[in-house]
């Protein structure tokens, strides 16, 4: 018997329209799964089908046991939304309270802690700015201590530097109470940042289930790699692909090797050469658009400071670290 | 704002709190009709007695009277005629002479044992009576110099062009009492083109007795444009001024319907005796010498004494127009609908 | 920190019994109401109408031929279309920038004005009638206008009594809607009239189809209005139901012309509800403070000609010249009440403690009947309304569901557009013995706050309908989430919400429930009269003491309403308004 939630050629359709095609999916007891795809691909429909608000085909069961029977609320799975969907007629502590058996007072305000909003309980929720409601969706979510939490892009209304510090809040709160969870989202930054193990996602189908690190390091596809941020593709043995078939130790092969951003790095000496098309500059450091031959137009990493004209021609070298050989 | 809120609370809580124990259903006795110890008395909108007398009737017969109004006059008539199979009640009160023909038609009423003069086909004993009669205002007359009209003819004289205002006959009673004493006055086949004299004449039509006299009438109390008005030969004395001897208006009783109410009892009544019982109290002192001040209508009975100020100032027709009750039955429909189209266009 | 959650192990078995629950809920849910409605509407209309149609245990429907070859027929209907389409036009002509003003704006006695142009709605026709005539009659202080028993006079009081439904349903949404959607049409260019007309106007569309829909319905069964201010010249279907069945006892030509009202009547509502679900979406509403400004006449410093003050200024005039036209037939109502024999005085105030000679009861003790027979209206009123209003509310996954439940939605408002002499006589017809049962509901004093209540729940279902239709649906799935079974999702989502547009809802339950005249009028009513009855009875005598008593009683009736509903009106939630 497997632990935890495991879903087997799950289907969701709208109309004659499958949402979700056949995923299978296993998310062990304590463990957080991120569902990371593009909009449209069908996560949210999944997260909606697991919790019990969309007829499903295919099979739903927790610690191998069917939950097809089960009503939405005696399926102990808590979701939490995009946008909160707090109770505006009720306080913070009565939002928190809600999904408690009993009304405790104490257990209210060591979730709101948990959450950073100590001593929050009286305030009307229409006082709270964005980041305050996510926190007190949160808190309500955790309250019943649910078997699974399914959060739907729950920090995607919020803007970057919100983003980026409750995900790893989200990260501590979860491991602190011991959740298992399923994180929707569209940001791989997030998804990394919160889940043990990442599934992505497309056009209604799993494409690959795997912890962060492999699957930045072995992406099973193009299409995963696009997703994740791979933005050039070249066959590991074409000509223009040998500085870099050299700085990951790989043999000429029809395999297909990935270049993420940064992939190359604009420096004094290096492997190879691009003409600048355009700079940016992000958090201090510089994105050069360069174009190397044979392999196109690609973001390469500058220096701070550095200072480059469209139409420069600059030495590259390369980092490992950004590079990825496709399976395919 | 929670202490608004809770404001609320306590604002919502105290008006529920306050009309609860008010609801009209949960106060009510059980309604015991059909029970032999029950009498019920369907009758019009415009029925009351002064307190206390139903209350003799229960004393004395140790029945209980309860009363059901379904609505005026003739739908009164025509819920009974439809309802006839399970009549509302026991005793009818308020049928007129207008009606009383289709009640006898429809087998409505059942024969009476109560004996009085003109009692209607066996079945309908008269209880109350009035005349609809043209009213006039003697204080706009005085005020402009012009003699006052006297006859249904003089309504049609150039000098009173723009001056009456009566009710729809359609609509109200007075009105058609006073469409049958056109009737009366010039025949089956006459009246029609008295009133398009009267049309021609600057006739206004008012929806109700009380729209007429009201809103339009000079003398109603409100300075409405029009100093003569169809009402009853009973109104003139409610105009008496405060401190005054006479009345501002008076009626012209050479232009007058004779309107008869009558009581009888319901065919299938659940309690024909005591029915019999309530429809000769009815007839009785008692009753006819509270009818002029609570009814404003005049009493059936002989034996009936009259208030003061009726006898000075509210003599009734010595000859009314008549129109035979089945006459009315039988034409009723033609004649309103002639007269809408003559009148109304 | 650690927190430690103890995890429960979550039944998975889901119980049949609580799905079972659940259906069970929603069928007596759906069937309460339509029992109720059946028995107390459907039935006694159709046992009016099959009246009409069978003679001698056979069909027959010859009436038709005979009613339509009638010329008079068609010159009602077409006048009933015309007095009900001119009546709607002009309310929502006048609603419109009404709402703007008395919902948009801030400023001093707003509540108060609010309240206000509520009053004509529920004030009896026979009190307004005469207060209006007595304005438009020659010599009276409109007189000049020659409007006395004018079609425009019978328009003008339609305008009069629907004004409010428009101003409510319209400026409810109006107040809730974002601002930002025209302030972006504004950037775009759009002059401030454009941007109102391609922008605000279309957003506000599913309420002004609402309030005209409602508003057409009691236009086109107007009947003391016609009656008093036209007289039949101008007669209408509902008159003329009126005079075939209590004049003539001509069921045949009155079951005919019921049947034409209610094809009427139905066609307006699904013009109407086409209107509602072409542009019903799911609209971006702000709280009322958002987007509410002062009313200012000069046009604020800093404010450039041509952004849209003169508009302001227009629906300004526009509303007040209103509400001087509203308040002429009023202040004319007390004035009048104030006229005694030796000048002026509270006289006829005075004598509200008495029986005025010949009523049965005194006017106070008609008050307080009225105010328990309106308390029994509103309670049934809400009951039935607000399940309707939540079973409607609802958004069926197929399309099978959503053509019931706009059905059903429809199938309650008919109410309004049936004779009330039809329904009446038909509860005479059917109400004795229902089911074999031992009463004799005819003659039983419950069957008159039921009659009001039918009335009354159209107006609760179009209250509290649009609040339970803005519930985000995710809203509920975040407390069946957090283990809220259907049950407690209900009480604590949408009945919590809900409530706070329920004190409008029985303000007007109430109100209309005291002011009802219609059907009440031909129940065979117990001896103890409400206030309009007592009214009625009043001005049907002769004397300057019953007319007096009668124009005072009038307008305690006329505060009585407005106060509940100013009340109902400050216990009402912010925001939460409700279709009118």
């Amino acid at each position: 018997m497997r632990s935890g939630l495991s879903l087997r050629d799950v289907v969701v359709r709208y109309g004659s329209v499958a949402a979700v095609d056949g995923v299978s999916l296993d998310v062990p007891t304590g463990s957080v799964v991120a569902l990371l795809g593009p909009s449209g691909c069908g996560k949210s429909s999944l997260l909606r089908a697991v919790a019990g608000l969309e007829p499903v085909e295919g099979t739903v069961a927790w610690d191998g046991i069917s939950v097809a029977g089960v009503p939405v609320h005696r399926r102990g799975f808590g979701l939490m939304f995009q946008d909160g969907q707090l109770f505006a007629h009720r306080s913070v502590g009565g939002n928190v309270s809600y999904g408690l058996p009993a009304r405790s007072a104490v257990r209210v305000a060591e979730l709101l802690e948990l959450v950073g909003l100590a001593g929050y309980e009286s305030r009307a929720v229409a006082t709270l700015s964005g980041g305050e409601r996510q926190r007190v969706a949160l808190a309500r979510a955790l309250a019943p201590a649910p078997r699974l939490l399914l959060l739907d892009e729950p920090l995607s209304a919020l803007d970057r530097a919100l983003r980026e510090r409750l995900a790893v809040d989200l990260r501590a709160a979860l491991v602190a109470t011991g959740t298992t969870a399923v994180f929707v989202t569209h940001d791989q930054d997030e998804a990394f940042a919160v889940a043990d193990r990442v599934a992505v996602m497309a056009s209604g189908k799993l494409l690959q289930v795997d912890a962060p690190a492999d699957l930045w390091s072995r992406p099973a596809s193009r299409e995963v790699a696009s997703f994740l941020g791979y933005e050039a593709f070249v066959p590991l043995d074409s000509p223009a692909a040998a500085p870099l078939r050299e700085a990951i130790g790989a043999r000429p092969s029809p395999a297909t090797l990935a270049l993420a951003e940064g992939a190359f790095v604009v420096g004094r000496s290096g492997v190879a050469k691009g003409t600048v098309r355009g700079v940016s500059s992000r958090r201090g450091r510089s994105e050069v658009r360069v174009d190397v031959d044979g392999i196109g137009v690609v973001t390469a990493l500058g220096p701070v400071g550095g200072r480059w004209a469209a139409g420069d021609v600059v030495e590259l070298a390369v980092d490992p670290d950004a590079l990825a050989v496709l399976d395919d | 704002m929670a202490r608004i809120h809770s404001l609320r609370v306590v604002g919502t809580a105290a008006v529920v709190a306050a009309l609860a124990g008010c609801s009209a259903i949960g106060s009510d006795e059980p309604s015991a009709s059909a029970s032999s110890d029950t009498v019920t008395l369907v009758t019009h909108d415009s029925f009351a007695l002064s307190e206390g007398i139903l209350a003799d009737f229960e004393e004395q017969t140790g029945l209980t009277v309860e009363v059901v109004q379904p609505g005026d006059g003739g739908t009164l008539v025509n819920q009974l005629v439809l309802t006839k199979d399970a009549p509302l009640g026991d005793v009818v009160f308020g049928i007129d002479n207008t009606f009383a023909s289709r009640a006898v038609d429809e087998g409505v009423v059942a024969p009476t044992t109560t004996e009085a003069e003109g009692v209607f086909e066996g079945a309908l004993v008269p209880i109350d009576y009035g005349d609809v009669c043209i009213n006039v205002d003697h204080t706009w007359f005085a005020a402009h110099g012009l003699a006052e009209p006297v006859t249904l003819e003089d309504l049609t004289e150039p000098e009173y062009k723009d001056l009456l205002v009566v009710p729809n006959a359609v609509t109200s009673s007075p009105g058609l009492s006073f469409l049958l004493a056109t009737v009366g006055a010039f025949g089956e086949d006459g009246w029609q083109d008295y009133w398009s004299a009267l049309k021609a004449n600057g006739l206004k039509v008012a929806d109700g007795w009380s729209d007429a006299y009201y809103t339009d009438f000079s003398g109603g109390g409100a300075d409405g444009p029009r100093p003569i008005v169809l009402s009853y030969a009973s109104s003139p004395p409610y105009t008496v001024p405060e401190g005054g001897t006479a009345p501002t208006t008076g009626a012209l009783l050479d232009t007058c319907f004779r309107q008869t109410e009558y009581a009888g009892v319901l065919t299938g009544a659940a309690n024909p005796t005591g029915a019999q019982q309530l429809l000769d109290f009815l007839r009785t002192d008692e009753v006819q010498n509270d009818i002029p001040v609570s009814m404003y209508m005049y009493p059936s009975s002989p034996t009936a004494t009259l208030p003061a100020e009726w006898a000075a100032f509210a003599p009734l027709a010595t000859d009314p127009f008549e129109v035979d009750p089945a006459d009315i039955t039988e034409n009723r429909e033609a004649w309103l609908t002639e007269w809408s189209d003559t009148v109304i266009g | 920190m650690t927190v430690t959650l103890d995890r429960p192990d979550a039944a998975p078995s889901a119980g049949a019994s609580g799905r079972s629950r659940v259906v069970a809920f929603w069928v007596v849910a759906v069937a309460v109401p339509l029992v109720f409605l059946g028995l107390f509407f459907a039935w006694p209309v159709v046992e009016m109408i099959a009246k009409g149609f069978v003679v001698d245990g056979h069909l027959d429907l010859g009436g038709f031929a005979d009613v339509f070859s009638r010329p008079r027929t068609w010159r009602i209907i077409g006048l009933t279309l015309a007095q009900a389409s001119l009546g709607t036009l002009l309310s929502v002509a006048l609603g419109v920038p009404g709402a703007y003003v008395l919902y948009r704006h801030t400023f001093r006695g707003r509540t108060l004005l609010r309240a206000f142009v509520t009053v004509p709605f529920v004030l009896p026709t026979v009190v307004v009638g005469v207060a209006f005539r007595s304005l438009l009659v020659s010599g009276g202080p409109l007189g000049f206008l020659q409007l006395d028993g004018t079609f425009a006079a019978i328009v003008a009081a339609l305008v009069f009594f629907n004004y409010a439904v428009v101003v409510r349903a319209v400026g409810g949404l109006w107040e809730r809607l974002d601002p930002r959607a025209e302030q972006a049409a504004r950037a775009l260019g759009a002059s401030p009239w454009r941007a109102f007309r391609t922008v605000t106007l279309p957003a506000l569309t599913p309420a002004i189809a609402s309030a005209a829909s409602l508003t057409f319905l009691y236009c086109a069964t107007a009947f003391g209005t016609v009656l008093v201010l036209g007289g039949l010249q101008f007669g209408t279907i509902e008159t003329e139901i009126w005079v075939q069945t209590t004049q003539f006892l001509d069921l045949r030509a009155a079951a005919v012309l019921s049947v034409v009202q209610l094809v009427v009547v139905a066609g307006a509502l699904a013009v109407a509800a086409r209107a509602r679900s072409t542009r019903e979406r799911a609209l971006a509403l702000t709280l009322p403070d958002a987007s509410v400004r002062p009313l200012r006449l000069r046009r604020p410093a800093g404010m450039p000609a041509g952004d849209g003050h003169a508009l302001t200024l227009v629906a300004t005039t526009v509303t007040a010249v209103v509400v001087l036209l509203l308040a002429l037939p009023l202040v004319n109502l007390v004035v009048r009440s104030l006229r005694t024999d030796a000048g002026w005085g509270l006289d006829h105030y005075t004598a509200l403690g008495t029986t005025g000679g010949a009523l049965t009861v005194t006017v106070w003790q008609a008050t307080l009947n009225s105010l328990r027979v309106a308390l029994d209206a509103t309670v049934i009123a809400l009951v039935v309304g607000g399940l309707v209003a939540l079973v409607v509310s609802r958004r069926p996954r197929r399309a099978i569901g959503r053509r019931a439940v706009v059905g059903l939605d429809a199938l309650f408002m008919l109410p309004l557009g049936v004779s009330a002499v039809t329904v009446g006589f038909g509860f005479l017809l059917s109400m004795h013995h229902p089911f074999g049962l031992p009463v004799d509901l005819r003659t039983s004093p419950v069957l008159v706050p039921i009659a009001q209540a039918v009335v009354a729940v159209p107006l609760v279902v179009r209250t509290v309908l649009p609040v339970l239709r803005a519930i985000d649906p995710r809203l509920r799935e975040a407390a069946a989430t957090l283990g809220a079974a259907p049950g407690r999702v209900l009480r604590t989502v949408d009945l919590s919400i809900a409530t706070r547009s329920l004190g409008l809802a029985v303000g007007f339950a109430f109100a209309a429930s005291l002011g009802e005249f219609g059907a009440t009028s031909f129940l065979a009513r117990p001896d103890r009269p409400t206030l309009p009855v007592v009214i009625f009875r009043l001005i049907g005598r002769p004397g300057p003491e019953s007319y007096g008593m009668a124009l005072a009683a009038s307008v305690v009736l006329a505060l009585l309403t407005a106060g509940i509903v100013a009340l109902c009106e400050r216990l009402r939630a912010p925001g939460a308004g409700g279709e009118w």
